[in-house]
This record gives structure tokens, sequence and C-alpha cells, in this order.
């Protein structure tokens, strides 16, 4: 028995642009999509950083960020990634998806990546979207001292 | 007969508590929460929470990933490294070709991921973990609550 088609749903969108700085707990926008089969929902223009999820199931995320330390002359930094859920009552942020990365302050050596693998249960319209912060650095305020590097990018298929 | 279908078992569970400390010896990564086991995992959040055994045997997709902080600083810099271990019935062993890398610089600037994917065959009552430890530098970290996780499939 041949099945040509995968049943296990798939999304995959990336920040093409980059460029966004990151300003407190900032969202990665997704401007370009690769793969959208049911049950996601996305817009590459439109709240582009939120995926919305139509299906009550189990999802495997795997997020993926790429930052850049536009700001030079500036110092190191720490930035931090996490994943966002809103079940209806607004974002929250999802419990255990935090990753780390370091930024050093030399023009030559600005970009960093960080991700996170998590598998996660779903119920009919909710939305997920990865954000950033800045973890750690001298400066104050410790805002528009990074941005986004092109390519970040979000995975998703559903397991269940 | 090639069938493409969802994972047939799924586990995912992470470390919420943080604070484990490490040097240059590999601790092991404990897994305080649990998110998702089904029937292919034995895990316990409280005895050897770090341990997930394999209840069928089959092939495995593991995701790994550990965040950590640096809370003493003997010199600037250091590479910490997370590796996956093995027990087939005669102790833990690392995993050849699992391990991952990523450097940390200081107290001001103290925090750092690293992880990695791959699939393995497993079979029935094997156990895996996670470690971490500083591969270079000697540096006291922690682990960063809610920062580091297992996430596993059995895709065949």
């Amino acid at each position: 028995m041949f099945i040509t088609k995968s049943d296990v749903p798939a999304f995959y969108a990336y920040d093409n642009a980059g460029g966004t700085q990151i300003i407190g707990i900032t969202d990665v926008p997704l401007d370009t999509e690769v793969i959208k089969e049911y049950p996601y929902a996305h817009s590459n223009v439109t709240n582009n950083p939120e995926v919305t999820i139509a299906e009550q199931g189990d999802y495997l995320i795997y997020y993926f960020i790429n930052c850049n330390n536009n700001n030079l002359p500036s110092v190191d930094k720490c930035v931090s990634g996490q994943l966002a859920i809103d079940t209806g009552g607004g974002f929250a942020t999802v419990a255990g998806s935090f990753s780390y990365g370091f930024q050093h302050n030399s023009a030559s050596n600005p970009l960093v990546s960080f991700h996170r693998g998590i598998i996660m249960s779903f119920n009919d319209g909710d939305k997920i979207k990865m954000q950033a912060v800045i973890a750690s650095g001298s400066p104050t305020p410790r805002s528009v001292i990074s941005s986004f590097w092109s390519k970040s990018s979000i995975s998703i298929i559903k397991l269940t | 007969m090639y069938v493409y279908g969802p994972p047939i078992g799924k586990f995912y569970a992470y470390d919420n508590a943080g604070g484990t400390n490490f040097i240059n010896l590999p601790v092991n990564v404990p897994l305080d929460t649990e998110v998702i086991k089904t029937s292919e995992f034995t895990h316990s959040t409280v005895v050897n929470p770090a341990e997930i055994t394999i209840n069928d045997t089959g092939v495995y997709h593991i995701i790994f990933d550990v965040s950590f902080e640096m809370v003493v600083q003997n010199f600037v810099g250091g590479t910490c490294q997370g590796e996956l271990w093995r027990d087939t019935g005669g102790g833990f062993a690392r995993v050849t070709g699992w391990s991952c890398y990523n450097f940390n610089y200081n107290l001001t600037n103290p925090y750092g991921s690293a992880g990695r994917s791959g699939i393995l065959n497993l079979n029935s009552s094997d156990k895996i973990k996670v470690t971490i430890s500083m591969a270079t530098g000697s540096n006291t970290h922690a682990l960063v609550a809610q920062g580091s996780g297992v996430s596993i499939m059995r895709i065949a």
C-alpha cells in the first residue's frame, strides 16, 4: 500500500525581511509561507507572527530565531526566545519554551541563532507565535539594540 | 510498503524548576514537568527525573534543548556541551553523534542554550537521558528554569 499524501499536516513560514527591532517582548514576523496545509491559518501580511490552529490535537512546534546586534558599536547581550499561545483570552507565554543566545559586541560577529522544539496540545482556534526579548546586557534601556536577522522560522506538524 | 502517518508515540517534558548546577562533569538534566507521555514511554518527574524508559522497540525522533546561566565566573568564556546518553542494560553511555555546544561569555550576559535533534533505533527497556557540562572552561553554570526539555516521537 502506498500513500502519496502525508497525513501529518505541516506548516512552515519564515521572516524573509528581518530587521524588526527587539523592544520589550517582540513578536517574530512570518512574512513568507512555504507550507500551509489544513488546519493552519496564517497571513503573510495581517498579524503575520500569528498561526491559528483550527483543529484540536497534539503538535510539534520547532522555532528558530536569528538575531543581529545591529546598533554597533554596542554591547554584549543575551536574547531569549519563547512561544506564546492565545486560547481565547489573549497571548500568554508557553511554559517551558525558553531558549537563549549570546551576542558579542563585535561588528564582525553580530549574529546569533537559538531554537527550541516542543510538543504541546492545542484546541480548535488556538493561536501560536514566537517572540524574543533582550534577556541581559548593561545598556539602559535594553531596547533597540538588537533586531531579527532574516530567516527566523517556525515549523509545525500535527501529530494526532 | 511505505506508509506516512502521524507518530505513534509522543513524549515531551521539561525542567520547570531549573537551578541544577554544573561545571566540567556531565550533570543530568531533570524533567520535572510532563506535558505529553504516551504508553511507549515511562518517566517519573520525581524519581530519576532525567531518565526516560522506552517501552516499545522502534525508531524514535528525539529533540533536546538545554538552557543555562553562568553563576560563578572563574574565566571569561567557556563552551557548554549537551549530550544524549543511552542505557541498554549495562549502564549509561554517551550516544555517538549526539553532542551540541554553545559558547557562554560572562556574568553580565550569562545565558545560553544548546540543543539538537536526530533519529535513533531504540529497544524496549532502553533508557535515555540528556546531560550538560562545560567542555572548555570551568565556570559554574545553572540550568535556567523552563529552558530545557526533551521531545520524542516514535515514527516507526
